[in-house]
């Protein structure tokens, strides 16, 4: 028996055409069964009791629906799966919204399509390398969203993509910009002639960010996957993309940001720059890189210094865009916050829905507090042994698969931090709360709208206990965002949160609050 | 400056609480989706307001227009920004809605109706005959005839209309009601136990009768403590619900079966109308709720 389920994101269809397609799909020889429903919690268990649950259909949000088939064999799922999908193509097309050629190959999108030459692949793991080899051999840049490709797969998607000259971005790839123009998890940021190239998430939209908040703007950014300056990929698409960006005519300035690579894989991008004839600024997060004699390159180390460098290396005057000269208002509330606490409350948690802002948060408050503990820490003494049960200072970042496996990730739906912002609450050691908030497309529509209630809550707890509980928070995103950046920075002011103009310094306030 | 091609509306009615939200000084409506008959914005705490054409009924967070050309054809895309200046609604620059002289509905009920046994028996007969000619399947009309009819002839029904039969059994008509099982079960833009629910959940709440009460109270206390995993435009629906406000035909409907008048047929057929199978789901909630009253009284309860 074959069953397996597809999930269409945000699709409503009304219950007619849905259950004329269940028949559709019944009607199909050798098919046992179809559900065709919305991925409310009630119709996910539904298919768990019929055991036509799946990854996918776990991971399915309220308003996606689910097309579940139970077929013999994987043949007729197919022919299932095709009837469902032409009744549901034809319902698109007259919903009179902007029309879209459906295609369901990258070879007959191309027949719609000719002048393509990028495409963004976003099946699972397991499906996913042959699409890139496809697409890369039909001469087309790839944004691979998917995960779960193994290494050996990447590599040699990357090794396709290097012969060719071509982009290969990913495995697990989930913000480019390209061209001014932002793919999947992206914020809105002035056009300019910045570009950069990181591991892609949430280090790439800060930079972003940030460059657009210092007066800068931004050509391309691109995602080369977690992986790609380990030894097994040796940088192949890091070097790919600046070889790209010298010829590319609007960058001036390249930024490069990622952890810090394998020595053998540093050299050889270090010595591609050699090759260019553009000036790069470098972010290797956690590495304490000191500037040499080169003028062609500048090192930093955080996420903020790299936006700042950026501008300043792009000739903009960043001063009139610096955000850590003294704020006095600034120092008031932390002077307030601190007088808020009592002397049990000595720690703070970090709930992050960006990975990468967790890192830098990690790396900046590690020299600032004792004994920090965190999910995402690579150094032995500070790895946290269970996200559920901890003590004093602690990092989470709640992207990890441990805590999505099956639910969707906190930048997207953020019920699952706002649990444990009260779970947080209720510790009465616990005196700050560091939170992030991106802003941009992909994200939540209003991420700080909806962790107000639980703030609010999440105070009420520690004030019948007779404590206070200090909020600090960043706001990743930009004025062009469309969740409105005023008001969502608004909607925090308002319960009490103090609100910081960067990661970095958000990392910082926490320290001073506790200090 | 206007572009010429903007379309001009005249707003027929508005709801009180669309009015009120109309009033506030930084309106934040967002374009949530767009159907034929309706566009539905929504706001900073994600509630859902809706745009209607003539031809939809008064309901909660809902402004009518004197139009009955499809939303899908005025090009209206999710981005488009949404700005409320001198009693007119724009979207965007494709259409403006003059929000002046219309009427105001208040969706909220602030009436309960007594139990009329006599009357309610007989329009409930004259009901079923009416749900089994033109009720639609897909969600609760199966349910609904096995429980309700001797029409035994069910049209293969699939598994989600069988599983909804079975946990209406089991979750409602019993002592110890588990909405929470039916809450988001089903399919459509309203899975049909939010539907239904919303027409058993009204029919207690408007009944003037010692057991009915009972039901809504320990209903609207279980729905305020739980999170609806439902849809958007289902969510909200059942949030209105938790304020006692409702739209109109249903309103008309639970009222009217308690009337010797045979308003009760008409008001029937503009409930079934409501979605595809969302009407027929909707009804067979308000009947099992009043079969339920019946049925208590019968036994002396």
């Amino acid at each position: 028996m074959y069953s397996k389920t597809l999930i269409k994101k945000d699709s409503y269809y009304d219950s007619v055409t849905l259950m004329s397609l269940s028949n559709k799909i019944l009607n199909v020889d050798g098919v046992e069964d179809g559900v065709v429903s919305m991925g409310t919690a009630m119709n996910k268990d539904l298919l768990n009791n019929i055991n036509m649950a799946t990854e996918e259909s776990k991971a399915a949000g309220e308003n996606d629906l689910i097309i579940a088939i139970k077929a013999e064999n994987e043949e007729k799922y197919k022919i299932a799966l095709e009837k469902a999908e032409e009744l549901l193509d034809n319902k698109e097309n007259t919903k009179g919204e902007k029309k879209l050629v459906k295609a369901k190959t990258i070879n007959s999108a191309l027949k719609d399509f000719s002048e393509a030459n990028f495409v963004v692949i976003s099946v699972p793991g397991q499906y996913a390398v042959r699409e890139a080899k496809i697409a890369l051999n039909k001469g087309l840049h790839v944004m691979l969203f998917s995960d779960n490709v193994n290494v050996e797969a990447e590599n040699e998607l990357k090794e396709i993509a290097s012969e060719k000259g071509l982009l290969m971005m990913g495995p697990d790839c989930g913000t480019a910009t390209i061209n001014n123009k932002g793919i999947c998890f992206a914020n809105k940021v002035r056009e300019g002639n910045i570009s950069l190239v990181a591991a892609s998430g949430t280090g790439l939209q800060e930079v972003m960010v940030l460059i657009d908040k210092y007066g800068g703007g931004v050509a391309q950014a691109i995602g080369t996957g977690g992986r790609d300056l380990k030894k097994e990929i040796g940088g192949k698409m890091m070097i790919q993309s600046i070889k790209a960006l010298a010829e590319d005519p609007t960058t001036e300035v390249i930024t490069l940001i990622s952890k810090p690579p394998a020595k053998e894989v540093e050299t050889k991008i270090l010595k591609e720059i050699e090759k260019i004839d553009k000036k790069v600024v470098i972010c290797f997060l956690e590495s304490e890189r000191e500037n040499n004699d080169n003028n062609k390159i500048e090192f930093t180390n955080t996420l903020r210094d790299a936006a700042l460098k950026s501008v300043e290396t792009a000739g903009i005057d960043s001063e009139a865009f610096n955000d850590f000269r003294e704020d006095e208002e600034l120092k008031s509330k932390i002077k307030e916050a601190q007088a808020l606490l009592n002397k049990e409350q000595k720690y703070f948690r970090g709930l992050f829905g960006g990975g990468t802002l967790c890192a830098e948060a990690l790396y900046i408050l590690r020299n600032k507090v004792k004994n920090i503990k965190s999910n995402i820490a690579k150094k032995e003494e500070e790895k946290l042994e269970d996200i559920n049960n901890y003590q004093g200072n602690v990092l989470l970042d709640m992207g990890e698969d441990e805590f999505t496996v099956g639910k969707p990730h906190p930048m997207i739906e953020p019920s699952l931090r706002n649990q444990r912002i009260l779970k947080e609450a209720e510790d009465p050691e616990v005196g700050v709360i560091l939170l992030d908030f991106e802003l941009g497309f992909g994200s939540h529509s209003n991420p700080a709208g909806a962790a107000v209630s639980t703030i609010k809550e999440a105070k009420k707890i520690a004030a019948e206990d007779n404590r206070e509980l200090v909020f600090v928070a960043y706001i990743c995103g930009t004025k062009s965002d469309y969740q409105n950046y005023d008001q969502q920075k608004q909607k925090l002011k308002e319960v009490g949160v103090i609100l910081a103009e960067n990661n970095v310094q958000a990392a910082q306030m926490t320290a001073e609050v506790l200090n | 400056m206007l572009k010429n091609n903007i379309k001009v509306e005249n707003a027929l009615s508005i709801s009180l609480d669309f009015e009120q939200k109309l009033q506030e000084k930084d309106l934040d409506f967002k374009i949530h989706s767009i159907y034929n008959k309706v566009l539905n914005l929504y706001d900073n705490q994600n509630n859902i307001y809706t745009i209607a054409l003539k031809s939809i009924d008064n309901a909660p967070h809902t402004l009518r227009i004197n139009s009955d050309q499809s939303f899908q054809e005025l090009d209206i895309d999710k981005s488009d920004q949404i700005y409320f200046n001198n009693k007119q609604l724009f979207i965007s620059n494709k259409l403006m809605i003059k929000v002046k002289d219309c009427k105001i509905f208040d969706s909220q009920i602030k009436s309960r109706i007594r139990l009329n046994k006599e009357v309610l028996i007989q329009n409930l007969k004259e009901c079923f005959v009416i749900i089994n000619n033109k009720g639609k399947f897909g969600g609760a009309k199966y349910f609904y005839q096995k429980r309700f009819t001797e029409n035994n002839e069910y049209d293969n029904p699939g598994i989600i209309e069988k599983e909804f039969a079975e946990r209406i059994e089991k979750y409602i008509l019993v002592e110890e009601k588990e909405i929470e099982k039916i809450i988001g079960f089903g399919m459509g833009l309203t899975p049909t136990g939010d539907d239904f629910l919303l027409g058993y959940f009204m029919t207690a709440a408007l009944i003037e009768d010692k057991y009915s009460q009972k039901v809504f109270k320990d209903l609207k206390s279980k729905l305020e403590k739980i999170y609806f995993s439902t849809t958007d435009l289902s969510r909200e629906m059942l949030l209105r619900a938790l304020e006692l406000k409702l739209r109109e035909n249903i309103r008309n409907l639970i009222f009217s079966l308690n009337k010797s008048s045979k308003q009760s047929k008409f008001h029937l057929k503009e409930v079934l109308e409501i979605g595809s199978s969302s009407g027929t789901d909707i009804t067979v909630g308000i009947l099992t709720a009043y079969q339920e009253i019946l049925s208590k009284h019968e036994n002396g309860g």
